[in-house]
C-alpha cells in the first residue's frame, strides 16, 4: 500500500471517529482550549470568572478573544462533523462542570451570562452555516 | 485464393519435374485457406462467447458491500453475590470447624469417664470380695475354734487372699514394690492412654487450624484477585470512554501547538480565584452579598467551587445540583 492510500485511509479513520464520537471529541477539546490564556484590553488572562464578569458586562464576543486557530479548528470541525445542533450552551455546561464547576456555576446562576453564551453560540453557529 | 508464383525463380522448383511441384503448391495453398478460416470462425465464436459472458456478469446487480455483524458478551460480574458467597463459604467451613472440636472434647470427656468407671469398677469389686471373705469368716466360726494345723490354716488364708484379689508375695513383687503395683499400672496405662489422646486431640486441633488459616488465605486472595480484576476491568472501561475525550484534546493541543502562541505578546495575568462571598448562618444556607459583588464560594453541600453573580440572586453548584438564595445587602466590595 502507497503512503498516499495510508494517508487517505487515516483521514477517512480520523473523520469516520470525529463523526461518531464528536461531542466526547469536541469536549477534550473545549477543555483545552479552555486552558490557553486570551488577550484581554492588551492584557493575557486566563478564561475564569472575573474575566467571564468583564466580557458579559461589556457583551465583549468570547470568540474574538480565542486563538484564531483555536477558532479555525473548532469550525472546521464543526464543519467535519456536520450535525452540531448539540453544540450548544447546555452541552458546554455539561462540558467543563468537572474541571471548571464555578464557570458552569456562572451560566447556571447568572442569566446575564447564560443569555450572553447563548448570543455566542449563535454567532458560532451562523458563521459555520454561512 | 492465393497462389505465390514467380515464374521466372520458383524456388521449390524441382530439377525433376518442375510442373509437379507448382501444382503441389497450389494444392498446398488452398489447405492454408481453409485452415486460416476455420481458425478465424473459432476465434469468431469464442468472441461472442467472451462477449455474451461480459453482458451477462455486467448485467447482474453489483454484489452488497461486505457487513461485519456479531456481538461480544463481556458477561456479568455481580461482586456482592460472589462476597454472599464467600460469606456463607466462611460460615460452612467455620460450623464444621466447631462441629469438629465439640465432638473431639466429646470423645476426651468419653474417655475420661471410661477411666473413672473402670477405677470405680475395680475398687468396688475389690471391696466386695474383702467384704465376702470377712462375711464367709464370721459365718463360720466353729471353724475357726476347730484345732487346725499350721498348713491348713496357711492354705485357708492363702484362699482368702486370692479371693481379696491378693497373690502370692514373690521376690519380683518385692524388687517393684507392692500389692497395688497392678493397680497403678492400670491408672499409668489408663492416664498414657488419656495423655496420648489429648496428645492426638491437639494434634487435631493444630491440624484443623491450620487448614482453617490456609482456606482463610486462600479465601482473601480470591477476593483480592477478584477485586484486582474488577479494578482493571473499571480502569479499562474507563480508559474507552474516555478515549474520544483524549484524542479531542490531543488534536486541539496539536493543532494549537503549530503555531506561534499568544502568551509572549502581552503581560499574564495569574489565575486567581475571585474572592468569596460571604456565606449566611441562617438555618437555610444561602450568601449574603453586596449589591453588584460577585464571587466564587465553595457550595455548602459538595464543597465544589460555585459563583455568584454581581446581580444573580441564586447561586447554582453543577456538581450537586443545589440552588442557594443570595440575599443582597450594600456593596463593600464591587467587581
Amino acid at each position: 500500500m502507497k503512503p498516499k492510500q495510508l494517508l487517505d485511509m487515516g483521514g477517512t479513520f480520523l473523520k469516520g471517529l470525529m463523526i461518531n464520537y464528536a461531542p466526547e471529541m469536541a469536549r477534550g477539546m473545549v477543555v483545552e482550549l479552555l486552558k490557553r490564556p486570551v488577550v484581554y484590553k492588551g492584557t493575557t488572562r486566563y478564561i475564569d470568572t472575573r474575566l467571564i464578569v468583564d466580557l458579559v458586562i461589556e457583551d465583549v464576543s468570547l470568540w474574538s478573544l480565542l486563538d484564531a486557530k483555536g477558532v479555525s479548528m473548532l469550525k472546521d470541525t464543526a464543519r467535519r462533523i456536520g450535525d452540531i445542533k448539540w453544540f450548544d450552551s447546555d452541552w458546554l455546561i455539561d462540558t467543563i462542570k468537572e474541571e471548571y464547576p464555578a464557570l458552569a456555576s456562572q451560566f447556571l446562576g447568572w442569566s446575564k451570562a447564560r443569555e450572553w453564551l447563548d448570543r455566542q453560540f449563535v454567532e458560532l453557529h451562523s458563521s459555520i452555516t454561512s | 485464393m492465393t497462389v505465390r508464383h514467380d515464374a521466372f525463380d520458383a524456388p521449390d522448383k524441382s530439377s525433376d519435374n518442375p510442373l509437379s511441384v507448382s501444382q503441389n503448391k497450389a494444392e498446398e495453398g488452398d489447405a492454408k485457406y481453409w485452415e486460416n478460416k476455420a481458425k478465424a470462425a473459432t476465434a469468431q465464436a469464442e468472441y461472442e462467447e467472451a462477449r455474451r459472458r461480459a453482458a451477462a456478469v455486467s448485467a447482474a446487480p453489483p454484489e452488497q458491500p461486505f457487513k461485519i455483524k456479531g456481538e461480544v458478551n463481556l458477561g456479568s460480574f455481580d461482586f456482592q453475590k460472589q462476597t454472599d458467597e464467600l460469606k456463607n463459604q466462611l460460615d460452612t467451613i467455620k460450623a464444621e470447624r466447631d462441629q469438629q472440636i465439640s465432638q473431639l472434647q466429646q470423645n476426651n470427656e468419653n474417655y475420661r469417664q471410661q477411666m473413672h468407671e473402670i477405677e470405680l469398677k475395680m475398687m468396688e469389686q475389690s471391696w466386695q470380695a474383702r467384704f465376702d471373705a470377712l462375711t464367709k469368716m464370721l459365718q463360720q466360726p466353729q471353724n475357726m475354734a476347730q484345732q487346725k494345723g499350721i498348713l491348713e490354716q496357711l492354705s485357708e488364708i492363702d484362699k482368702i487372699s486370692t479371693a481379696l484379689g491378693y497373690r502370692r508375695f514373690s521376690a519380683a513383687d518385692a524388687a517393684v514394690g507392692g500389692d497395688s503395683l497392678s493397680m497403678k499400672l492400670a491408672i499409668m496405662k489408663m492416664e498414657a492412654e488419656n495423655a496420648r489422646a489429648e496428645r492426638e486431640f491437639s494434634r487435631q486441633m493444630r491440624e484443623d487450624d491450620r487448614n482453617w488459616q490456609m482456606q482463610l488465605k486462600k479465601i482473601e486472595l480470591d477476593a483480592a484477585a477478584k477485586t484486582e480484576e474488577l479494578n482493571l476491568a473499571r480502569e479499562r472501561q474507563k480508559f474507552m470512554t474516555n478515549l474520544p475525550n483524549t484524542i479531542g484534546g490531543a488534536i486541539a493541543k496539536g493543532l494549537l501547538s503549530r503555531g506561534q502562541g499568544i502568551e509572549e505578546s502581552a503581560p499574564i495575568e495569574e489565575r486567581v480565584p475571585t474572592p468569596p462571598a460571604n456565606q449566611s448562618n441562617q438555618p437555610n444556607p444561602g450568601f449574603e452579598a453586596g449589591y453588584g459583588e460577585a464571587g466564587e464560594v465553595p457550595c455548602p453541600k459538595c464543597q465544589k467551587s460555585i459563583f455568584i453573580g454581581p446581580d444573580s440572586t441564586q447561586a447554582v453548584c453543577p456538581s450537586c445540583g443545589g440552588t442557594w438564595p443570595i440575599q443582597r445587602r450594600p456593596a463593600e466590595r464591587v467587581v
